[in-house]
């Protein structure tokens, strides 16, 4: 090891320490490149899921809606601490975290490529169950909680990279500022 | 020996070296942060820029990157695999062929470090989301550790030969 390759190690750190800090102030919405169609792509949800209020489809939008939803009974959807949104692409749908969805699991699966994730759910908590992905990495990345999701190295996400699956826990605020940029698809079953 | 043939061998055998090492850390995942790997090839990838030049590096990188894709990773892996194996080599390359003066472990750091970059910047491709800049900060820390380590390897091997 040379003097010279401090700098490198200073840079490096210099570089996470700006990363952090961006983390910390930047909160974009998130849009995803692809897919941008749901076609061949299956949501399965079993019965506490349904009693707990059910899944709701949304699809991003480019801007703002006009006629944003001000509170989330508008949108139709469930009160709860936190919610689960997980992304496909440009659509996503909402799960409400409450107690009803303790032990429930959602499935999806694409037919082409061929891809399967079970997401397991729990009030205010969930965490990846199954994945056929090649690296299985999603399966590795543990709970996100309420209390956990500022101290993860994911912070509040789950990550599929394979599948370009994404999962993600926000609060109610969180959520509604999410709706202002999408349209209702309706419900998923 | 043919000098041709001598590299040749080489190549296959280096490429061979990374492959294994490649197969067997994704075995011995790095409880704590998900997806951070010691990145052990990386250090032959080193051997391969210091003894034979960058193209030749570039050519093992792709080879690496193809043939594992194919043999373990599933094609979309291929894509994550390629944006951080080329980032790095770029990045070492500069180092060792234009800014000369740098050990390899400085290398090491500056070529994992870049490596996990590279492939967090594709997934905020895919995702779309910028909200993984914290969990890239995380892996640049990472990468400052593991680099270090796989560039004191390659810095020990290199010391052993010629």
């Amino acid at each position: 090891m040379k003097k010279r390759d401090l700098w490198i190690i200073g840079c490096a750190l210099a570089l996470a320490a700006a990363l952090f800090l961006c983390a910390k102030l930047l909160r974009a919405p998130v849009r995803a490149a692809w897919p941008a169609t749901l076609a061949g792509v299956s949501v399965e949800m079993d019965d506490r899921v349904r009693a707990a209020g059910g899944a709701k489809l949304w699809r991003s939008l480019d801007s703002r809606r006009g006629d944003a939803p001000s509170t989330l009974a508008e949108a139709g959807i469930a009160e709860a601490e936190s919610y689960a949104v997980v992304r496909l692409g440009d659509y996503f749908f909402v799960l409400p975290l409450t107690e009803a969805m303790d032990g429930a699991t959602v499935t999806v699966r694409r037919a082409d490529p061929e891809a399967v994730n079970v997401l397991a759910l729990g009030r205010n908590r969930f965490n990846m169950l199954k994945a056929d992905c090649p690296d299985g990495l999603c399966l590795t990345e543990g709970e996100v909680t309420l209390d956990n999701r500022e101290t993860r190295p994911l912070q509040s996400m789950l990550i599929c990279l394979p599948h370009a699956l994404l999962a993600q826990m926000v609060g109610p605020d969180e959520l509604l500022e999410l709706l202002a940029y999408a349209e209702a698809m309706g419900e998923t079953t | 020996m043919n000098e041709a043939t001598k590299r040749l061998t080489l190549s296959a055998l280096l490429v061979g070296v990374m492959l294994t090492l490649g197969y067997v850390e994704s075995l011995l995942p790095i409880p704590g942060v998900p997806g951070v790997k010691l990145g052990l090839s990386n250090s032959v990838l080193m051997l391969a820029l210091y003894w034979m030049g960058p193209r030749a590096a570039c050519l093992l990188m792709v080879a690496k990157v193809l043939l594992s894709g194919l043999l373990f990773g599933g094609v979309t892996g291929m894509l994550y695999a390629f944006a951080g194996g080329a980032l790095s080599l770029a990045v070492m390359a500069l180092l060792v062929c234009v800014a000369k003066g740098f050990s390899p472990v400085g290398v090491g750091i500056a070529g994992a470090v870049s490596h996990n970059v590279g492939q967090v910047l594709v997934a905020v491709w895919v995702l779309g989301t910028s909200q993984l800049l914290y969990y890239m900060a995380v892996l640049v820390l990472a990468g400052v550790a593991t680099g270090a380590a796989t560039g004191t390897v390659a810095a020990l091997l290199l010391k052993r030969k010629r």
